[in-house]
């Protein structure tokens, strides 16, 4: 799956911020031409809503000014709805700017960015009616990362895109584009039952546990405390975050491995049931480190303890996990 | 053998090891004495000493400047010099409890080690103060670095380089006025005169109740060649430069102190900053003619 | 400062200072400073690259591009103690305190820094303008950056994010360091640019194979690997070729150096409220930035023992101002995306003379959203242009 999108040169040059397509690729010519129809739409829809007044603001993608990336665009004169762009790179979880914005907003979502915003507005972050949900039928986003690591000559998809299986928002007003044709085995959406979604957490569970804990302290070791992926999660909206808070002092200033581990361990353990694997936090990660395994576990367990999926259709508007209780829930792992 | 052989022929004089390792490094102080200024104790003065003679004679400081006062593993807060440099061999720091280090400082019983680093920041500009009359305008534990040029001024070595002196006092109620029993003798003084208001009164209080900025008004110093020193809450420190101004003082002639989140007091951890300016370096000590020409961030 | 070592062949340092080595040369011109000095090289690192310690040629990653984090780390460490202490107490009264200033890295000292691209060297001349200043000394900084000599690198393919010929330096830029080499195609130049860096080469010579001076490379006296026999001449043609040819690949001028002019009258302008929507509000770009250097000190304290640190900090957060009382003069994302572009581009340059960017283009690529800071200088441009225009 990985390899199935193949493009050459892409990472050279700042001018050829263009083309950074899937092209030159089996399924390319066809998801070039769904995405512009995809894109089309949203602007279409965007400058409908601006015009009706509908919304103060419409939030989407326009282009970015590396040749791998996109921005998040903040539109608000119908006018300016024509910079709206859709494409295999927006990667973006844009619905982390809706909590505490101010009017009515729109905004694009991929399947991942919809299972957020379902938590959103159970948790009571956001309120549906100043809302205009523009859904779009994803089929995953490029991992620019990995591409980078290539030397530009294979694009991957991201891992969170690998093993998505809704590849449309649980709610939503418009769907932009329509659909977009069949569910690409292995890719968004694909519920086939033809790969084991969690098989990279089952694999690592296997492991001893010592090497668990190096894999780890060196995982964590590099983090900066930069606090990118708190900022790019949707569900991390804390006002104050416990990492930032000095009495009582969680995190310690010299920055120690156990200071990181606190750090990481404390946010998965306030995501879990909460996350929905929509990958922003290891994009956001200047380092590269694997925030994934803590999340995927913790969704993992959420679902095969409590049969508890976040922010999908059945458990969208549902309590959160840890603020849910039936007589029915597991307590093996209780002593 | 690793030799220092390249770092030797490094251009330019090398720095003096003894003064560039100690910018961090505070001088070890005893609290000699405790006063707790206000009925709800969250402001108290501590009076300390420095344990060894030769950090006072390095530590030259002036009214309006502050210092970083350590309390060993919670860490450092900046605090204003209350005293005046008129008073030989101790200083003097009114802390309010707000945040963990000046809470922790409040447990600290007479008898405990801090740690007190500097003096940093400016000073009240005194020079430019010399012949003129004074109006002081603080509100309450704003006093605290109005006093230190208060005192300095009224010391007898100063005294006759100072004009009239005014100082217009006010605090939330009778119980959150600090610094009482100077107060009292404030009041006594022939050399210069005190208002002192609150805001609400109590049974007891018998003197005049209103804001600080309205009893500035009622009032009324004529600003002559004078100078308005004021320090005290935001927004009060905001009305009574409105006043000062509508009273025909120009913004040359208010000198106010700002506060501001800091940490290492010398112009170099980034946070205290408005526009271009460091508060702990080129402040706290700002004339309202600065003020109105850097960001309003503050 | 740096040498401008002439390098036309009339005589002077400019020969003098310029060696010339072979491709193969590397391993053993690196191996050479390992064996007289503590190196620190560009390291891999699962995907990211950093500064570390080497203890041989095969740990060193020559550089493509700027390093993941950046060179400041060896300064400004992320994290350092700066005094130790001890706490006697009886009966719950603080008693005495023992306090222990820290010996700032001492024992790494001297080191040698290789691989360090030209906009990283000169980040630390624009660090020294904050902690070697002349009003206060901060000596742990300066007991790092006067132990350490820098054996840069040239850029002869900058990359996508680089722009640093629109703040100052360039791809072939000699500030701030003590060596540089150059490749210049078949084989390296290698520039001497302080005394300093006279003395780490001095024991080189003669060592290293395919290592010699530029003074001594005849005609018809090719080094390993070196296709053609080249002479002083045509190499410096060559080194002007490839720095021409680096440059060119640098895009057109951003306006980061005049614009603290146009930054003056800016701080009220309601642009700021469409620049920073995008920012998230967290500090991947002022931790990787060079030139960022806003620390946090705090005691961290187990029991009576303790230490003073000082660490990283980042105006992007909200605790970095914030008042014990709970007011915050900076409150917003908006605040301190502003403080950031500002401190960099017109405070920095008011209080020092420069801006505070090399144009290493590091927050660039690591920016979650795509807040380049390029187009927003080039906004701010703009839009003082527009301004400008309708006074």
């Amino acid at each position: 799956m990985s390899d199935l999108l193949g493009v050459s040169g892409i990472m050279s040059g700042i001018g050829g911020m263009n083309n950074w397509k899937r092209d030159s690729d089996v399924n390319g010519a066809a998801a070039n031409e769904a995405a512009d129809r995809v894109a089309q739409d949203i602007r279409r829809i965007a400058r409908k809503l601006l015009s009706d007044g509908e919304v103060d603001v419409f939030i989407g993608y326009g282009q970015g000014t590396l040749p791998s990336r996109v921005t998040p665009v903040f539109i608000t004169r119908p006018e300016d709805a024509d910079a709206l762009i859709w494409d295999a790179r927006c990667e973006n979880d844009l619905v982390v700017y809706l909590p505490g914005i101010e009017g009515k907003a729109g905004v694009v979502v991929k399947g991942c960015d919809g299972r957020a915003l379902a938590r959103l507005l159970a948790e009571k972050q956001v309120e549906r009616d100043r809302l205009k949900i523009v859904a779009v039928e994803c089929a995953g986003v490029i991992d620019r990362k990995s591409v980078k690591r290539d030397g530009g000559n294979r694009v991957h998809l991201h891992p969170s895109c690998q093993v998505c299986e809704e590849r449309t928002a649980p709610v939503y007003d418009f769907l932009a584009g329509g659909a977009t044709g069949p569910v690409v085995p292995g890719g968004p959406g694909d519920k086939s039952g033809s790969r084991d979604p969690f098989g990279e957490i089952r694999e690592f569970e296997a492991r001893a546990s010592e090497e668990r804990w190096n894999y780890f302290s060196q995982e964590f070791d590099r983090c900066i405390l930069c606090y990118a992926c708190r900022q790019a999660c949707p569900l991390c909206y804390c006002p104050e975050c416990f990492a930032d808070r000095a009495t009582p002092k969680w995190i310690g200033k010299d920055r120690a491995l156990s200071d990181k581990m606190v750090f990481h361990l404390g946010r998965a353990i306030h995501l879990a049931g909460r996350c929905i694997d929509c990958g922003a936090c290891v994009r956001a990660c200047p380092m590269g480190i694997d925030l994934r395994k803590l999340t995927r576990k913790m969704e993992k367990d959420a679902r095969e303890l409590f049969g508890y999926e976040a922010g999908k259709a059945a458990a969208a508007g549902a309590l959160p996990l840890f603020a849910s209780f039936t007589r029915e829930d597991p307590d093996d792992f209780i002593l | 053998m690793r030799a220092l052989q390249y770092a030797e022929q490094t251009p330019g004089p090398a720095p003096d090891p003894g003064t560039v390792r100690d910018v961090y490094l505070p001088h070890i102080a005893r609290i000699r004495k405790i006063t707790q200024e206000t009925d709800s104790s969250d402001v108290k003065t501590f009076e300390v000493v420095f344990l060894d003679e030769n950090a006072w004679q390095g530590f030259k400081y002036a009214p309006g400047q502050f210092a970083e006062l350590s309390v060993f593993g919670v860490g450092e807060a900046p605090i204003s010099i209350t005293s005046s440099p008129t008073q030989e061999g101790y200083l003097e720091f009114s802390v309010k409890r707000m945040g963990a280090v000046t809470s922790a400082l409040h447990y600290l019983e007479e008898g405990a080690v801090i740690g007190v680093r500097g003096p940093y920041g400016n000073t009240f500009p005194i020079d430019d103060m010399r012949g003129r009359d004074i109006i002081f305008i603080g509100g309450g534990i704003g006093l605290a670095p109005l006093r230190s040029l208060i005192n300095y001024m009224l010391s007898s070595k100063y005294r006759a380089d100072f004009g009239r002196i005014d100082i217009i006092y006010g605090a939330r109620s009778p119980g959150d006025l600090v610094f009482k029993w100077e107060l009292e003798k404030w009041q006594q003084r022939r050399d210069m005169s005190l208002v002192v208001t609150v805001d609400r009164g109590d049974d007891t209080w018998t003197g005049k109740v209103g804001f600080v900025p309205a009893v500035l008004k009622e009032i009324a110093p004529a600003p002559g060649g004078a100078v308005a020193v004021t320090c005290g809450p935001p927004i009060m420190i905001k009305f009574v430069i409105q006043n000062l101004l509508e009273l025909g003082f120009a913004p040359e002639q208010i000198v106010t102190t700002l506060e501001m989140r800091m940490k290492c007091g010398i112009g170099k951890c980034g946070r205290c900053n408005i526009g271009s300016k460091y508060v702990c370096k080129d402040g706290p000590v700002f004339t309202y003619a600065q003020l109105r020409e850097i960001p309003k961030e503050y | 400062m740096h040498g401008t070592a002439g390098l036309d062949r009339t005589g002077g340092p400019g020969v003098a200072g310029v060696s010339v080595m072979s491709k193969e040369g590397l391993a053993g011109f690196l191996n050479g400073l390992i064996a007289r000095f503590r190196v620190f090289a560009p390291v891999q690192e699962a995907g990211t690259t950093r500064f570390a310690p080497v203890s041989s040629a095969g740990e060193v990653m020559m550089p493509t591009t700027v390093t993941s984090r950046p060179l400041k780390e060896l300064f400004l460490p992320p994290s350092e103690t700066l005094l130790e202490f001890e706490v006697e107490t009886s009966g719950g009264m603080v008693g005495e305190v023992k306090v222990e200033p820290a010996e700032p890295g001492v024992g790494d000292m001297p080191r040698v820094v290789f691989g360090a691209r030209p906009c990283d060297a000169r980040s630390l001349l624009l660090l020294d303008k904050v902690f070697d200043s002349t009003d206060y000394k901060d000596g742990h900084y300066i007991a790092r950056r006067r132990g350490t000599a820098i054996i840069s690198v040239a850029c002869s393919e900058p990359a996508e994010i680089c722009f640093c010929t629109s703040t100052g330096g360039g791809p072939f830029d000699e500030a701030g360091s003590d060596v540089i080499l150059e490749d210049v195609g078949d084989v390296y130049l290698i520039k001497v640019i302080t005394e300093r860096g006279a003395g780490l080469l001095a024991g080189l010579e003669g060592v290293v194979p395919g290592f010699r001076r530029l003074s001594e490379q005849a005609e018809g006296d090719a080094l390993p690997g070196q296709l053609l026999p080249l002479l002083p001449e045509q190499l410096l043609a060559a080194e002007r070729n490839a720095k021409e040819r680096a440059e060119a690949v640098i895009p057109a001028l951003v306006p980061a150096r005049g614009i603290h002019e146009k930054l003056k009258g800016m701080f009220e302008h309601e642009c700021w409220g469409e620049l920073y929507r995008k920012c998230l509000g967290c500090a991947a770009c002022a931790y990787l930035c060079p030139t960022c250097h806003c620390f946090d000190i705090a005691d961290e304290a187990v029991d009576n023992k303790g230490r003073r640190v000082r660490c990283w900090d980042a105006c992007m957060f909200p605790m970095f101002t914030l008042h014990a009382s709970g007011h915050n003069p900076r409150p917003g994302r908006k605040e301190r995306f502003r403080q950031r572009v500002m401190h960099k581009f017109s405070y920095f340059m008011e209080n020092n003379g420069d801006i505070a960017c090399v144009g290493c283009g590091r927050c660039i690529e690591n920016c979650p959203v795509n807040m380049d800071i390029r187009s927003v200088l080039a906004s701010l441009d703009a839009v003082s242009a527009a301004s400008a225009g309708t006074v």
